[in-house]
């Protein structure tokens, strides 16, 4: 019966996979990526010197980089800097308007695209591509060091391996994790400190001056961060505003003038210097209350500003404040920086780059040279267009110039409705191009457009391709999840033996317990809220204290309600270890303390924890050992051998808390907060392996050992026919599972964690009176599972089951990425292997829940009265908990395809479904589904 | 909240006794009286919108919330002291004892209500600890709001119930029958707290509205929930027991006419043919 409803589960939970493939294949885009790096040798040949006779090779045509207009290049970003910042009428920067009015400078709104964060937008701004939200989350999974573009097609990497330049940083560190090796001179500032709105701007402004004097570099990248901080400390109406923005209208005047003077003395000693270009330019911008992220026009609108010698803009007669707002209009993509870049350099494009060069910025060029960029330019995108469609032909040059030439001047255009629109339009534009090299009829200006027109369309559709929704397979998928759930309520509706269920139709009375459905409504409705979303954990320590409080008013005992009681008040305290989430993540929690001021008081408890903890197990084998003596049923010669099992379970745990905290301590050098010598912490450390991987592997040895002892132990308890035993045996062996299980989240957890699971381990006992040293009492039997007498009482499976979305919480993890924990992911791996460090990385995250998982598998042990029994409340609860994901799951689904377009679409309802995604397929699936097997057996 | 409780547990179905709870209120319908209560409900009503309403200006609750809700506390205080002092809260028995109860025994009920009212207060402000209040700073935000919830939701009970624990177990923790103070009680505490935790829900939304601070939303919970139980105590106290005692009148009354038949307006139907 169990088994055949088990399988059943699992159909049904395998279709809910499907649908969520589905749903996730249509909701995350996927891109396909060209490899390598563009080099001087895949530049087309020059169509204009192509030998139509098609015999010998043709003449090369001539490399960009001979017709380079700039040698040197500064690029000042300014985080969220807004077009109307500069351009707007209440702007600060007078010296860059005056620029933009005198003609010496072109500007332009530039416009970013989703996610508006730094480090995508860097990316965009030098590889030419869309980074998409699925990019953020692979770099998480890929090691630290390949989250960088040294592996992608950038301009940098061009510029410094192909013209061979120097290349300066300063300012935010994202550049330099972005690109290593690419710098020769440094200095990162970290934007971790938001408050800061003036030393990370002086941080970079002090090496202005210093740096551009010399003579030694070719290309210097500034990034501001101060006026981001200002806007998300105060908006963009801070009165702090217009001071930063003086601040960089100043550095922008110092920066002019210098390479002004520097340019003019360059082009005196050496008459083939080429000038120097100076770009400003924002990497995203911000919106009203100055947060940025999402996709609204304010903030994608952001600038750029191109300034130099061989820049010639229109000069501006009008002098009043609104002589720019013409330019808050002119909107170019932000990507298109790349080619008008890297054209300008005279290197190749970047592989992936679907930005098209700007119009106005080649202006300097002469028509001959200005076609062939755009031939060259827009081969790079026809190379983007037959990479993510195979189906496209290349198209042969030599044939388009046979054509060409044979074609009357006016003869008409290519019929393009039969082949590809955009290889058509890219035939049509080199056919003019040759045309136009041969005779006149064909005027530059029109090859110009033809070729703008490919390569806007081209990039258009791209990028429509690559960050776009596929609706019907969201729908689909919702489809399918949606029909899934149904399943399982239907399957949990199923009565099994006499348990669970949800409405009993014969007594119409309801089975699951008021709170529970409760919990179930306002979760549900929770989901569509981005605050509580966010704030996730407040819902669920909220809901933990609830239902301790509705089993204090419940009570049937006063020792049950004093048990309660100080299960409340240690929940208050574990609520305040980590503050997670965002709008109080700063607040000062325990954490800060113990990691600050209090690193000894830290240590301590952590000791403590593991001592605590083994001094539980040893009171609790010696209370089970005195049980297995009265129980009836156990030879002479197993009792002797479970409690060899015993001894040898507890030695382990022993052993591996001790090596994981010697582990620890190494690690993050515990031992001299302590006052423990560096002597005496040789001595300990001889008592561990030596390098601190082997440590790790020890661990995960004695963990693998202590399951193998606990489960024979169980064995050895169950011998003998007598029910009670084989029960008996169970519930040892979930009790073992629970306590065993400490030194391998000792190990995973980040130090100030390791005290909560002292702290768990109380709240856990309290539960049940039997492992209570003190306040015991006899276990109540109206406690069991999912019924209990009274409608409003919560059983405590449902008090643990939240606990475990609790913990998760508990240990400062929270529904943002960036709180995601990778400093215990590598812990006893050498080398980088993708599974094992996603096991870890999982375990070490996921931590809390694992545990109070566990504890709920302890407590339908405790709480079952047989063998039989426990089976089926497990099945049940295992039905239970999908169920309740699937519910999630669902709600989830139709809220991210609702607000598709939300503002917070790519900062908090993405990272949530993907987190619900490894909670389903991690925790529900895998760990709790699977690991309920073992039990079932 | 947990103040009163007791060892034993009587949890009988509420569904079996229900014969026996109707003639249980009426005898309560009996029992009391219920001259002062329209009134004691108007009050009530007055008391709330009054302590809600800001009476001066720079008495701003987004300014300075404690000296808000200080004020807003004496207001329901005066009210209580002084329904609690004419001894006509409601459920009071005859007018005479209520004319010859010594002023000595006034203060001491009234000063009796206040000290369980501050104990109430020290609960719920703990309660609100457990359940995420800051620990470390605003004491004073949480303390007055522990004293306006205690006041809205606890104060009618203590009133009502006086020191009967048995009654305060019944009328808040069981599903048993109660009687009708005991209904008075239970629904001003239960939808008093139950508007207060639904409200919890305003505080961590990111609307970055200045009521959501700690403790406005909590408050506000506090005396939607009175107001609304004002409703829901006045139709179960009340309009209930009454129109059910009424129509068990009419009913005893056909009854009786049908037993003693008149000639010509025996029964009501044939009273209707008639005309």
């Amino acid at each position: 019966m169990v088994w055949r409803r088990f399988c059943l589960l699992l159909v049904v939970v395998l279709a809910e996979l499907v649908g969520l493939g589905f749903f996730i294949k249509g909701f995350f885009p996927y891109k396909k990526s060209i490899p390598g790096f563009a080099s001087r040798h895949d530049q087309p040949q020059d169509i204009t010197q192509i030998d139509i006779s098609g015999i010998g090779s043709a003449a090369p045509g001539a490399f960009v980089h001979e017709t380079a207009q700039y040698d040197r290049l500064v690029i000042m970003l300014v985080d969220a800097l807004r077009n109307d910042f500069v351009f707007g009428n209440n702007s600060a920067m007078e010296y860059t308007q005056s620029l933009l009015r005198g003609g010496q400078a072109v500007g332009f709104t530039a416009k970013a695209l989703a996610p508006t964060v730094t480090m995508p937008r860097i990316k965009a701004l030098m590889t030419g591509t869309m980074p998409n939200f699925l990019d953020a989350v692979l770099n998480i999974a890929e090691s630290d060091t390949s989250s960088s573009l040294k592996y992608h097609d950038n301009l940098l990497w061009q510029l410094k391996h192909q013209r061979n330049k120097t290349i300066n940083m300063f300012g935010d560190d994202t550049w330099l994790r972005l690109f290593p090796g690419i710098f020769s001179k440094t200095d990162g500032t970290s934007s971790f400190f938001v408050t800061d709105t003036v030393e990370v701007d002086n941080n970079v402004t002090r090496h202005v001056r210093p740096e551009l004097e010399r003579n030694d570099w070719d290309v210097t990248i500034l990034h501001y961060l101060g006026l981001d901080h200002i806007g998300h400390l105060a908006g963009p109406n801070s009165p702090l505003m217009r001071p930063k923005q003086k601040e960089m209208d100043n550095v922008v005047k110092d920066i002019y003038e210098i390479i002004r003077r520097q340019d003019i003395e360059r082009t005196k000693n050496d008459s083939g210097a080429k000038p120097t270009l100076f770009v400003l330019l924002g990497d995203h911008a911000m919106n009203e209350i100055g947060n940025h992220g999402g996709n609204s026009k304010l903030e994608t609108s952001t600038v750029f500003v191109f300034m130099g010698q061989g820049i010639r803009g229109q000069p501006i007669a009008d002098e009043g404040k609104n002589a720019l707002s013409a330019l808050l209009a002119r909107e170019v993509p932000q990507i298109n920086l790349v080619p008008t870049l890297a054209l300008l350099f005279g290197v190749p494009i970047p592989k992936n780059n679907l930005g098209v060069p700007l119009q106005e910025l080649l202006e300097g060029y002469t028509e001959m040279e200005r076609l062939r960029l755009l031939q060259v330019a827009a081969d790079q995108v026809f190379g983007v267009v037959r990479a993510n469609d195979p189906s496209v032909d290349s198209v042969d040059l030599v044939g388009i110039s046979r054509r060409a030439s044979s074609l009357a001047a006016d003869s008409g255009n290519l019929d393009c409705s039969a082949d590809n629109v955009l290889r058509c339009k890219y035939i049509v534009a080199l056919e003019l191009h040759r045309r136009y090299a041969m005779a006149d009829s064909v005027s530059a200006g029109e090859t110009e457009r033809a070729y703008y027109d490919f390569m806007e369309q081209a990039s258009e559709e791209l990028s429509r391709a690559f960050s776009g929704y596929n609706l019907s397979a969201m729908a689909k998928g919702i489809l399918v999840i949606g029909i899934a759930t149904l399943a399982l309520v239907a399957l949990l509706q199923i009565r099994h033996g006499r348990r669970a269920g949800i409405f009993d139709f014969k007594t119409k009375r309801l089975v699951l317990s008021i709170p529970a459905l409760l919990l179930l409504a306002t979760y549900v409705m929770s989901n569509s809220s981005s605050s509580l979303i966010e704030e996730e954990h407040q819902f669920w320590y909220f809901w933990v204290q609830t239902m301790l409080a509705l089993r204090i008013i419940t009570s049937s005992s006063a020792r049950d309600t004093l048990r309660t009681g100080m299960q409340m008040a240690l929940f208050r305290i574990i609520r305040a270890w980590n503050q997670t989430g965002q709008s109080w993540a700063g607040e000062i929690d325990i954490r800060f303390y113990l990691n600050s001021s209090h690193a000894k008081h830290m240590w301590s408890l952590v000791i403590a924890t593991a001592i605590i903890v083994n001094l539980y197990v040893h009171w609790l084998h010696l209370r089970l050992r005195r049980r297995a003596v009265l129980g009836a049923g156990m030879s002479e010669g197993n009792f002797a051998r479970l409690s060899m099992c015993h001894m040898a379970f507890r030695l382990l745990l022993g052993y591996a808390s001790f090596v994981a905290l010697v582990y620890q301590m190494e690690r993050n050098s515990g031992w001299e907060p302590l006052g423990v010598s560096r002597n005496t912490w040789t001595l300990v450390l001889m008592c561990v392996p030596s390098s601190i991987a082997d440590m790790a592997r020890v661990v995960y040895i004695c963990v693998v050992l202590i399951g193998a002892i606990g489960g024979a132990a169980a064995w050895l308890r169950a011998q003998g026919n007598k029910e009670t035993n084989q029960l008996a045996g169970t519930q040892e062996a979930t009790l073992d599972m629970l306590f065993g299980m400490i030194p391998l989240l000792l190990l995973l957890s980040r130090p100030h964690n390791i005290p909560l699971f002292a702290l768990f381990s109380s709240v856990f006992v309290l539960f049940s009176p039997p492992l209570l040293p003190v306040f015991g009492g006899a276990r109540s039997r109206d406690e069991s599972a999912l019924i209990s007498s009274h409608s409003l009482r919560p059983s405590k499976i449902l008090v643990q089951f939240c606990l475990v979305h609790a913990s998760f919480f508990a240990l400062g993890n929270s529904n943002s990425l960036a709180s995601l924990d990778l400093s215990n992911a590598y812990a006893g791996v050498s080398r980088y292997n993708e599974g094992l460090v996603g096991v870890l990385l999982f375990v070490s995250n996921w931590a809390g829940p694992l545990w109070w998982g566990a504890a709920i598998l302890a407590t339908a042990a405790l709480d079952s009265s047989s063998r039989k029994e426990f089976r089926q409340l497990v099945a049940g609860l295992v039905t239970a908990a999908q169920v309740w994901q699937a519910c999630t799951l669902l709600s989830l689904s139709v809220v991210v395809a609702l607000m598709r377009t939300h503002l917070f679409i790519w900062s908090v309802f993405s990272p949530r479904y993907l987190y619900q995604v490894v909670w389903f397929a991690g925790y529900h699936l895998l760990y709790l589904t699977f690991g309920s097997l073992l039990w079932l057996g | 909240m947990g103040s009163a409780k007791q060892h034993q547990q009587q949890d009988k179905p509420p569904a079996s006794s229900g014969g026996r709870a109707d003639g249980a209120a009426l005898a309560d319908h009996k029992k009391y009286p219920l001259e002062a209560n329209g009134i004691e409900l108007m009050l009530a009503g007055m008391a709330n919108a009054m302590s809600l309403v800001t009476p001066r200006k720079g008495l701003n609750i987004y300014a300075n919330p404690v000296k808000y809700l200080s004020v807003t506390a004496s207001v329901l205080f005066g009210y209580y002291a002084i329904l609690t002092f004419a001894d006509i809260y409601c459920f009071k028995v005859t007018d005479a004892r209520r004319r010859s109860k010594p002023l000595a025994a006034r203060v001491r009920s009234v000063l009796g209500m206040a000290l369980a009212t501050l104990v109430a207060a020290a609960v719920i402000a703990l309660g609100f600890v457990l359940f995420g209040a800051p620990v470390g700073s605003q004491h004073a935000e949480t303390l007055m709001a522990a004293l306006n919830v205690a006041l809205l939701a606890v104060t009618p009970v203590i009133l009502t119930l006086k020191r009967d624990i048995g009654s305060w177990r019944r009328a808040l923790l069981s599903v048993e029958a109660k009687s009708i103070p005991e209904k008075w009680a239970a629904g001003f505490f239960w939808c008093t707290m139950t508007t207060t935790w639904a409200a919890a829900y305003f505080v961590p939304m990111d609307w970055g509205r200045p009521w959501q601070r700690w403790p406005i939303p909590i408050v506000g919970g506090a005396f939607l929930g009175n107001l609304i139980s004002l409703l829901f105590v006045a139709l179960r106290c009340f309009v209930l027991p009454m129109a059910r005692a009424d129509f068990q009148e009419s009913e005893r009354i056909k009854v009786q006419m049908t037993r003693e038949p008149h000639p010509g307006s025996a029964h009501p139907n044939a009273v209707k043919k008639d005309q």
